[in-house]
């Protein structure tokens, strides 16, 4: 019998060039890609599967399912202030998109946009929110975008810490919720020696759980 | 049917209060709702109650309601 997988094409072909294969630290590999129109139901049927935990972290007072003007807002990434980003646990059956990053950038500055991400609770903690933050960044960068900032439930205290020794800058929002800046770096700047990469990691070295980021210069 | 018709609308309410009921039958009775007040639309970015990521802004969106809020625990 002849084995179909030596001819399955590179899953970063179906979307080149705008698709990474990522390896994880754990061995696991995902795509990371543009969302697209087509993820539309997709992205309806994942946001049933989150917790919800993990839907009152990301959106702070979250809904139980997506309408269909929620999912026209968040599937229309048209445009240079808008950017989208899925993982998907290509060695997964199926396939199945796991994480969702995105930033919107801000009306006031264009210097400025806000982000967040969410991963599927059985995903978590595998370091795939940082691969989506790490190319959300490079998309932003290339868009004229300068800094971001994380806004994340104080309850997050781990992860909070985590960004504070890193040397994020730490301010209340509103009642419950903290605002973290981080300052991307210049182009130029090799993202293993910034700030963002020493974020990111401290991001990684916890639970990659839900967390909203918004840039500001 | 006007949007301030539907929410004092009793079989919208009764639907909603079947809702609360189940949730508050998994919960103590010091953090069970009690009392829900139906806002007349949705939550909005214009209105500065979302942020461009759908984030609730709590406190606009207290702050907006402050009146219905309060004729809660008036009541």
């Amino acid at each position: 019998m002849t084995t179909l997988a030596s001819h399955m094409p590179d899953p970063a072909e179906a979307f080149a060039p705008d698709a990474d294969v990522v390896t994880l630290a754990d061995g696991g590999r995902i795509l990371v890609r543009p969302l697209l129109p087509s993820d539309r139901e997709e992205l309806a049927q994942r946001y049933l599967e989150l917790s919800p935990e993990a839907r009152r972290l990301r959106f702070f007072n979250a809904p139980d399912h997506l309408s269909s003007r929620l999912l026209d807002y968040l599937i229309d990434v048209e445009g240079p202030d808008r950017c989208a980003l899925v993982a998907q646990a290509v060695d997964d059956d199926g396939g199945p998109g796991v994480g969702l990053a995105r930033y919107v950038r801000s009306r006031d500055d264009p210097s400025l946009a806000e982000a967040a991400v969410t991963v599927l609770d059985a995903y978590q903690s595998r370091g795939i929110a940082t691969a989506l933050l790490r190319r959300l960044a490079d998309d932003a960068l290339a868009h004229g975008i300068s800094t971001f900032t994380a806004s994340v439930m104080w309850e997050n205290r781990q992860l909070l810490d985590g960004l504070r020794a890193f040397g994020a800058e730490v301010v209340p929002g509103e009642p419950g919720v903290a605002e973290v800046r981080i300052a991307l770096p210049e182009p130029d700047t090799a993202l293993r020696e910034s700030q963002l990469h020493r974020v990111l990691r401290a991001f990684a070295a916890r639970v990659d759980d839900v967390i909203g980021l918004r840039f500001q210069r | 049917m006007s949007m301030s018709d539907v929410v004092e609308n009793a079989e919208l309410r009764a639907v909603i209060a079947a809702a609360v009921d189940a949730a508050n039958a998994s919960v103590s009775r010091a953090e069970s709702i009690r009392e829900f007040v139906i806002f007349p639309r949705d939550l909005t970015i214009e209105a500065g109650e979302l942020t461009p990521t759908l984030k609730a802004r709590r406190a606009v969106v207290l702050a907006r309601y402050e009146a219905a809020i309060e004729s809660i625990y008036g009541r």
